[in-house]
């Protein structure tokens, strides 16, 4: 693709019951356009991804109502609900816009605000059939999770190291909403959520934003900046198949094939991964969907720390959605701006040395047992 | 009249409930509940079935969280194989223990819960077949 990413913002992750989303938008926003060495009025189109404000503060139009304090102004701004890959779905628009030649320059921000005094579960859509039965969001990756671990042998004890790992990792990031780290008898010994997934093995509810700022590749180079590529974007939704696949997601495996195909890159190429970590089962059935191995064998893979900081295919460096945090609309945009800061060399404590190629990887929805959205972005150096 | 979780989703005869799908004449697939357009083959004169009363446990979970429709506690939901070939999302009922994958279930109707007015709605649900006559 002739995209790269010049400029990348993010705000803390957590809860922050004194800021407002535009609070937040804008302070990754403009963090993000400082970064690319540019000004608000350099920004020709902007894509803002936001899932819940209108469900819980009766907010629309966000984009406009946070970049206009930034001055931007007079530009086409699209607001992007896509559940969880609102963020990283704004990014894909993003690099259409670049790659068409509709905007040389575009912005991209992902904001939510999720800690709000009086508590809601969030539904998965109230006239749904699933909701009026009973079921909640993290009830269909339960039933992975007891699907995948009847198929394939996995045990509890297991499953939990994903925890304990991006927990490890969470603590070397100064901007995770979780800086602690856990054992595995702690995340097993947590309050059963829905079985057979435990409150740490789920992530948490909260708020951030983060942004980037993209341009044509053979313009980055006038802007100075230590620039990433954009080798693949690639967007699916789902199969929906009846019997439903419990114990995998084939919408991962066909948006994975498509982007490896689009960057000329394969698994064993990749030095550094972000990806859906919702649930501790996620990041498991994940590793195989991304075709770092065998199905069946994520576990493994786990266990053996291939996926741990210091292993061969580091996973979730920034802590992922279980430490970092998930407030939803920002998470797609936050992943890309991690694997920015590995690639650039400047991640600190959580740094995976000589990082060149890294891969953002979204999920979001559930419907008939099957993911609604899938994004996979590739980037380079 | 007792309201039902929603209108539609079966219907009983002789004394016996089934639930009500789409079968598409041309790719022969079946939904459940019903559908208007075949989003296989997008054929839009599918017919309805009554689908079989009997499956097995597809996948199933215990809710710990406290439902305000529901008081049972902890409940369970999941997806039940039918011998149709399909699955649907159900209501699991019978002993906890026992309620995993690949338990046969039969289908029943019954109280399920509430609505969010607070009033008793009827649903359907799966059990064990030796629980059904208990």
């Amino acid at each position: 693709m002739n995209v790269s990413i010049i400029g990348v913002g993010n705000t803390p992750f957590g809860k922050f019951p004194h800021l407002t989303l535009e609070d937040l938008g804008f302070a990754a926003a403009r963090e993000a356009i400082g970064d690319a060495g540019l000004s608000p009025a350099d920004i020709q189109t902007a894509y803002c991804g936001n899932a819940l404000a209108s469900q819980l503060f009766g907010e629309f139009t966000i984009g406009q109502k946070i970049l206009w304090g930034l001055g931007i102004h007079q530009i086409p701004i699209i607001n992007v609900e896509n559940a969880c890959t609102s963020g990283s779905t704004a990014f894909y628009l993003a690099c259409l816009a670049i790659e068409s030649g509709a905007a040389d320059v575009a912005l991209v921000l992902g904001v939510e605000k999720m800690y709000v005094p009086v508590k809601k579960i969030l539904d998965a859509g109230e006239h749904d059939l699933e909701t009026k039965l009973g079921f909640i969001v993290p009830g269909s990756f339960a039933m992975r999770a007891n699907s995948y671990m009847k198929e394939y042998g996995l045990r509890p004890e297991e499953m939990a190291l994903v925890s304990v790992k991006n927990h490890q990792h969470g603590a070397l990031n100064p901007n995770a909403q979780y800086k602690e780290t856990v054992t595995v008898e702690e995340v097993l010994g947590s309050p059963m959520v829905v079985s057979p997934l435990t409150r740490l093995s789920c992530c948490p509810q909260g708020d951030g934003a983060a942004a980037v700022v993209i341009c044509r590749s053979d313009k980055a180079i006038s802007y100075g900046k230590k620039s990433v590529q954009v080798k693949a974007s690639v967007l699916l939704s789902g199969g929906y198949d009846n019997p439903p696949h419990m114990a995998q997601w084939p919408t991962d495996t066909r948006a994975a094939l498509k982007a490896y195909q689009q960057a000329g890159l394969g698994p064993e190429d990749l030095d550094v991964i972000e990806l859906h970590d919702a649930f501790t089962i996620a990041e498991i059935i994940h590793y195989e969907g991304l075709g770092l191995c065998p199905q069946g064998e994520g576990g493994k893979l786990l266990k053996e720390r291939k996926t741990w900081l210091g292993g061969s295919i580091p996973v979730n460096p920034s802590g992922g959605l279980l430490a970092k945090g998930h407030p939803v609309g920002a998470t797609g945009v936050a992943q890309i701006v991690e694997i920015v800061q590995q690639l650039r060399g400047v991640a600190g404590a959580r740094q995976v040395p000589k990082a060149k190629v890294g891969l953002a990887h979204c999920m979001g929805g559930d419907l008939q047992g099957d993911a609604r959205s899938v994004t996979i972005n590739i980037l380079t150096v | 009249m007792t309201k039902t979780i929603q209108d539609g989703l079966w219907q009983e005869e002789l004394g016996v409930s089934s639930l009500k799908g789409s079968q598409c004449p041309q790719c022969e697939s079946k939904y459940f509940p019903e559908r208007k357009v075949c989003p296989k083959c997008y054929w839009d004169k599918l017919s309805t079935v009554l689908l079989s009363g009997s499956g097995i446990v597809f996948s199933c979970t215990q809710v710990f969280i406290r439902s305000k429709l529901i008081s049972e506690h902890p409940y369970t939901v999941g997806y039940v194989l039918l011998e149709d070939g399909i699955t649907v999302p159900a209501r699991l009922m019978g002993d906890k223990d026992k309620l995993d994958i690949g338990l046969p279930v039969s289908l029943a109707v019954g109280v399920t819960g509430k609505n969010s007015e607070g009033e008793e709605v009827i649903g359907y649900y799966f059990q064990p077949p030796e629980e059904v006559e208990a």
